[in-house]
């Protein structure tokens, strides 16, 4: 039966006296049921939420990201006990924290996993951040940990504020570097990357001796813009994979 | 279920690498031939939405892909002519990865891994690393992927590169099979394949589809253009070089030379049934001089 055929039929029964009204119906519902079986179920399969995915994510990235986390931090905690002026050190530790993220984030770069990841469900945009939360999360336990440490090496509360600055503003510069980098798909620039990330540790790790200046008092303030900046373009990284999210467009470095 | 294709056109700064094709797809299995570099891919690519076209557009029921976003991948099914894996990872384990990806709820995904596990014939296997798989295991491991989230649309780069006689005789009753009310569209080289389960050819050459058809609508059109000629070794070599030889075969002391040409090429020539080969090459020939 066709969409006329039917249409007649339900124009019929409204025509019609009462009683027959009645037997079109369950003529019109035997008609629709045909129908309904020849197409099989319509019915859509359900699919999971974000945070079913999140939690999916979790289960199968949880370990590499946890783990490489845990080892960097292992590794800062040991150095800031060895080290005399840990004030001064901390923007060389942070970035590693960083450092850590990339082969979470660009695995299924490394593996040529990119093309098929990217045509599931779960956008390029869905990934990244789902591995974002979870890597984020693990971050804010291992800065946390270095700064508090930092502090208790200080031994006082003295420059505590400046600490944090310290640590968050490289991280925030190597978080946005790497994001800014996956988003615009230069994928031959990731190693650059990695090296540069590993450079900033450097650069900051020779500023604690070469240049005391920068950690003067009198430069929280550069601190504080840099850290207010860094804030703003990581949050507008984090935006715009959202906004790829919800409208479900690529977004990453692809095959 | 429809995908019409309009004018798509890719460029890579000079090179043209899909030539305005317009095409349109209705439930069925269509197999793309076409030689090295003709655009199978790059035309794949697009209509899997993860390539940006340069101009033209793509509709699945009247509504353009990209603006579909996980919509269209939900009912999008893709293996990639070459495809990674995480190499740690168990065929079985793979597979769950896939399905939270294409975000299918974990009993569901369970039960489906373990049925196209058996399907693909990889079982046995299923707890063991994909690092030790050998490429045939892997191509399977890559269509059982593919088919996690029962796809209305399946799109298949070179699906049966890497598979033995047998698997691949498995792998086309398995298409056929499955294709349904399902569009299938997949790329090979291998023609034969595509003789025997596709219900519709395109044949692609430099970006652009020179034909589109049935199997029997092309090999028709490859009728009265394939010869059968006996000749000796050395005169072979001459023939080789001044016509389309499609094959060749030796017979005792003399060769027999399939050629395909317009005309009667040489007196002793015969005519013989054209197949799907013998259009391909037909079409894909550089004209002798």
């Amino acid at each position: 039966m066709n969409s006329r055929e039917l249409e007649r039929y339900l124009r019929d029964s409204f025509r019609q006296g009462e009683e027959i009204r009645a037997e079109k119906k369950a003529e019109t519902v035997a008609c629709c049921r045909e129908v309904m079986s020849r197409y099989g179920d319509c019915r859509e399969e359900e699919r999971t939420g974000f945070w079913q995915f999140l939690s999916d994510v979790f289960r199968f990235e949880g370990f590499l990201t946890f783990s490489l986390q845990a080892g960097v931090l292992f590794l800062i905690c040991i150095q800031l006990g060895i080290i005399e002026d840990v004030m001064h050190y901390v923007p060389a530790f942070t970035p590693l924290f960083a450092l850590a993220v990339m082969p979470t984030l660009l695995r299924s770069q490394f593996y040529k996993m990119g093309e098929m990841e990217a045509v599931t469900r779960a956008s390029g945009a869905e990934i990244i951040l789902a591995k974002l939360i979870l890597a984020g999360a693990v971050n804010l336990i291992g800065i946390t940990v270095v700064l508090g440490l930092a502090m208790y090496r200080q031994q006082s509360g003295e420059g505590t504020g400046q600490i944090i600055l310290y640590g968050l503003v490289p991280y925030l510069v190597c978080m946005t570097t790497i994001l800014r980098l996956i988003r615009l798909r230069r994928k031959e620039r990731l190693p650059v990357c990695a090296v540069a990330t590993t450079g900033y540790c450097l650069v900051w790790g020779i500023s604690a001796t070469k240049m005391p200046q920068v950690y003067e008092t009198s430069a929280v303030g550069v601190w504080m813009i840099l850290f207010i900046a860094f804030a703003g373009f990581f949050g507008r990284e984090i935006r715009l994979i959202i906004e790829k999210k919800r409208e479900g467009k690529l977004y990453g470095i692809i095959g | 279920m429809e995908l019409s294709v309009d004018r798509l056109t890719k460029h890579y700064g000079r090179k043209i690498a899909v030539d305005c094709v317009s095409t349109v797809l209705t439930p069925g299995v269509y197999g793309l031939l076409g030689e090295n570099g003709a655009g199978k891919t790059t035309f794949m690519r697009m209509l899997c939405a993860i390539l940006e076209s340069t101009s033209g557009e793509v509709f699945l029921d009247g509504r353009e892909i990209t603006s579909m976003g996980a919509d269209y991948r939900d009912v999008l099914g893709y293996l990639p002519q070459e495809f990674g894996y995480y190499p740690n990872y168990k065929a079985e384990e793979f597979l769950r990865y896939m399905a939270a990806l294409k975000g299918i709820p974990r009993d569901v995904a369970k039960k489906r891994v373990k049925e196209l596990l058996e399907i693909v014939d990889l079982s046995d296997v299923k707890g063991k690393r994909m690092k030790t798989f050998s490429g045939g295991m892997k191509q399977r491991v890559g269509i059982a992927q593919a088919l996690l989230n029962d796809p209305k649309l399946l799109i298949l780069d070179e699906p049966t590169a890497g598979l033995d006689p047998k698997e691949r005789v498995r792998f086309r009753n398995l298409i056929s099979d499955y294709a349904g009310d399902r569009i299938v569209l997949l790329s090979t080289h291998i023609v034969s394949d595509i003789e025997a389960i596709a219900d519709e050819v395109l044949l692609m050459k430099k970006g652009k589809v020179l034909i589109q058809g049935t199997v029997s609508e092309l090999t028709k059109k490859a009728a009265g253009k394939v010869w059968e000629l006996t000749v000796s070794p050395s005169e072979a070599k001459i023939w080789q070089e001044k016509a389309a030889v499609a094959n060749l075969r030796h017979e005792g002391e003399q060769v027999v030379l399939r050629i395909l040409s317009d005309v009667k090429p040489a007196e002793g020539a015969a005519h013989c049934e054209a197949g799907l080969e013998d259009l391909y090459l037909y079409s894909m020939r550089e004209y002798p001089k």
